[in-house]
């Protein structure tokens, strides 16, 4: 009876640990995806004629010409770069705030240790219901 | 020794070698056909990719179109990158985490239907059949051209290589080859173009050479910039300028619609989504999806250089001369057709673009009716009109005005001056590339048909031993069948890789997106939506194939080029989806808990349940 309150309550956060890291990713992926079309379809082709009015500081490229022939490309490896580099953070805090979850939900299980083992599988069985749907059909 | 003996020697080594690493790789990894080779690092991966994705059409074909084209040019160099930048964002990680091989499969399990399934794997089929055949031409051109062997025996040549080690080889074995393709494809690609910038500018990195001044002693006179120079000897000539933004038919919005339908179609390749399996966790297939990027890169930087510099060179070297000053990359290249010249009469050689043009190619026409057209216009000259045809009149309304684009990165090598053997090492560069996206859509081909198609469709309970082999001798008959259609391409083929790209960009791409992105979206709207952007864009193209006029649909100020078509697609799919979602029953619990999953990080959960389960 008690320990069902605990598991919801465990519930409540990781679902809520698993939301703010979805809406992070989304914020990191409209960010990247902004400078990806403002570099290709902006700079390249929208812009292309009024920024061929200047050139490439330092080259004889005009601007928008540069843009459609060299730095897209080369914004967009930019961009991948800082995605690995920011995800790859993203995913390491994440999977920090799942362990922390997991340490309280350990505490719980040793804390439930006396009751019987039906009530333990319970629990896990709730728990784990959570990762079943993990695609691989 | 002749430039074809050292192609001999280069493309038979380069051969041996691919032969040499599927095997070596084969005999230490003899489980599973399709198991991805996890355990390959990243940098080695993101070689692999860029083999993988830079096809026969990147490597012989892009430069020179970009060369045709100027500016416009650049809707391939975006459209390519830029593609791969959305899959390696916005679809790779979930589709890899998703755990399944194939593209069709995400779909078939997301939108829980046999018919989106079907749709799927019906344009997975089509897409890939459309590139290995034109990779399967990109073999049997390079054979013909370098060696001078029938077009057909070049084609076998090729199926023959890439059966044996795509059979043989697995996943593995395709990865590890991919990347001693890459080394070759490479510096084949770079050594003619940093010749050809240190020829013209003095600077040996093209992607400054190409934005500085040309050597004091080619124009007489200090501090004049290539592009600037380039771009007055195209308007003397009646082109337009190199540079300029939206000429005629390619205005604002066709650069957009194509640009945007190749990013998109782009980003549904299924051979490419492949790769990003076959490192062990999502953060190396994060960073290899970045090292992939960073080597095609290279050549996509490099590719606008030797297109510029290759512009003016043609144009420099060819007007004004006469039979015996002409070039000998001309003389050498005009036996294979991809160019050749019709005098006026004056023994003086006219390239421009204006009705006094000189420069034409062969193209599709045979050897006869090219040898008619030149008796013809011999006869017209002889007779000084009175007999004979205007054999210029003829190619021009054919449309075969000006060199064929492949000549660019073909004959650069001997444009800048280089021996005979760097010739020779493109040809085994065009190889490799043409082989390693050949091996890659292989594979596909066969996982689709063994996996989507024969497993989860028509035989649910076929054993692992019965997918293999069906795996084998889909890629047996796959390989036949773009062998066929490498010998025999369809007069279209330009339509053909359009429509593949759009059908990708009108189908895969939103169902992918808002199968990740937007949980609420259930079957039918999704698969209705699909219907929608394919019948559209297969519609228009068709029309446009058959002679019909290109449309405006009342919003462009410009008709339509049948290339963009999927962006338009992909708008209605998305708003037919979105807009239907409404009114149908969201998918049920099952596929909504799946999208969760997806939507976290790989390892993230695993970690979570085992702390979860311990038992103390």
């Amino acid at each position: 009876m008690d320990s069902g309150d605990k598991d919801a309550e465990l519930l409540v956060l990781l679902s809520k640990v698993k939301r703010k890291y979805w809406k992070q990713n989304l914020t990191i992926l409209s960010l990247l995806l902004i400078i990806w079309a403002a570099a290709g379809f902006g700079a390249g082709i929208f812009f292309s004629d009024s920024l061929n009015q200047i050139t490439l500081p330092g080259t004889y490229y005009p601007l928008g010409f540069w843009f459609a022939h060299q730095g897209a490309i080369i914004i967009f490896l930019l961009v991948v770069l800082a995605y690995c580099l920011v995800m790859n953070r993203l995913d390491a805090e994440h999977s920090k705030d799942l362990e922390a979850l997991g340490k309280k939900s350990q505490i719980q299980a040793s804390q439930e240790q006396q009751s019987p083992d039906k009530a333990r599988s319970g629990s896990s069985g709730k728990f784990s219901s959570l990762h079943s749907g993990s695609g691989q059909s | 020794m002749s430039i074809k003996l050292w192609t001999i020697i280069f493309v038979s080594a380069s051969f041996v070698m691919y032969l040499a690493i599927a095997w070596w790789a084969r005999v230490r990894d003899t489980k599973g056909f399709y198991v991805a080779a996890r355990g390959v690092p990243s940098p080695a991966n993101g070689m692999a990719t860029a083999a993988d994705w830079m096809s026969a059409a990147s490597f012989l074909s892009m430069a020179g179109i970009i060369s045709t084209m100027g500016y416009a040019g650049g809707v391939y160099l975006m459209g390519w990158t830029g593609g791969f930048v959305l899959l390696a964002l916005g679809l790779a990680p979930y589709l890899r985490k998703f755990g399944h091989y194939t593209v069709p499969d995400f779909v078939g399990d997301r939108y829980d239907s046999l018919v989106a399934r079907l749709v799927a794997v019906f344009c997975a089929l089509f897409i890939s059949f459309t590139y290995v055949a034109g990779q399967m031409r990109g073999v049997g051109v390079v054979f013909s051209r370098f060696l001078e062997v029938d077009i057909t025996v070049g084609v076998v040549i090729g199926m023959m290589i890439v059966f044996i080690y795509a059979t043989l080889g697995g996943m593995k074995g395709i990865t590890w080859t991919q990347v001693a393709q890459y080394w070759v494809l490479i510096t084949a690609f770079l050594v003619p173009v940093i010749a050809i910038s240190f020829k013209l500018t003095g600077v040996p990195i093209p992607q400054i050479g190409l934005g500085t001044e040309l050597r004091p002693e080619l124009v007489g006179s200090v501090g004049v910039s290539f592009l600037n120079k380039l771009d007055a000897t195209l308007q003397d000539l009646g082109f337009a300028r190199y540079t300029q933004p939206f000429v005629g038919a390619w205005d604002r919005w066709n650069v957009f619609l194509v640009a945007c339908a190749l990013m998109v179609g782009t980003a549904g390749l299924p051979h490419v989504i492949v790769r990003f399996y076959t490192v062990r966790s999502v953060q190396a297939a994060r960073w290899s999806g970045f090292w992939a990027l960073l080597f095609i890169a290279i050549l996509y930087l490099s590719a606008p250089a030797a297109a510029g510099f290759a512009r003016y060179l043609l144009l420099t070297t060819l007007n004004g001369k006469s039979a015996d000053t002409l070039p000998g990359w001309f003389t050498n290249w005009e036996r294979t057709g991809l160019i050749l010249w019709l005098d006026n009469g004056d023994g003086i050689v006219q390239f421009c673009n204006t009705g006094n043009n000189e420069i034409f190619r062969t193209g599709s026409l045979g050897a006869k009716e090219i040898g008619d057209i030149r008796v013809g216009h011999q006869k017209w000259l002889d007779t000084a009109g009175e007999a004979g045809q205007d054999g210029r009149d003829l190619l021009r309304a054919q449309g075969l005005t000006g060199p064929d684009s492949d000549i660019i990165v073909l004959a650069l090598p001997e444009m800048a001056e280089l021996s005979g053997w760097i010739v020779a090492f493109v040809a085994a560069g065009g190889l490799a590339a043409a082989l390693s996206t050949a091996s890659g859509l292989l594979l596909v081909i066969s996982s689709s048909v063994a996996h989507d198609l024969y497993y989860r469709v028509l035989n649910p309970y076929a054993s692992e031993a019965q997918r293999l082999l069906v795996g084998r001798a889909a890629i047996g008959v796959a390989v036949v069948i773009a062998g066929y259609f490498g010998i025999n391409p369809p007069g279209f083929v330009s339509e053909v890789v359009a429509f593949a790209f759009s059908l990708a960009a009108a189908s895969f791409f939103p169902a992918i997106v808002l199968g990740i992105f937007c949980k609420r979206v259930s079957t039918w709207p999704a698969v209705i939506g699909m219907l929608t952007g394919i019948i559209f864009s297969a519609g228009y193209i068709i029309w446009c194939t058959n002679g019909g006029t290109r449309l405006t649909f009342g919003i462009f100020p410009e008709p339509v080029n049948p290339q963009g078509i999927g962006t338009i697609g992909m708008v209605l799919n998305f708003a037919v989806t979105l807009l239907l979602t409404p009114f149908f029953p969201p998918p049920r619990e099952g596929v909504q808990k799946m999208v969760d999953a997806v939507r976290e990080p790989e390892g993230a959960s695993e970690a979570l349940e085992i702390e979860a389960a311990v038992e103390h």
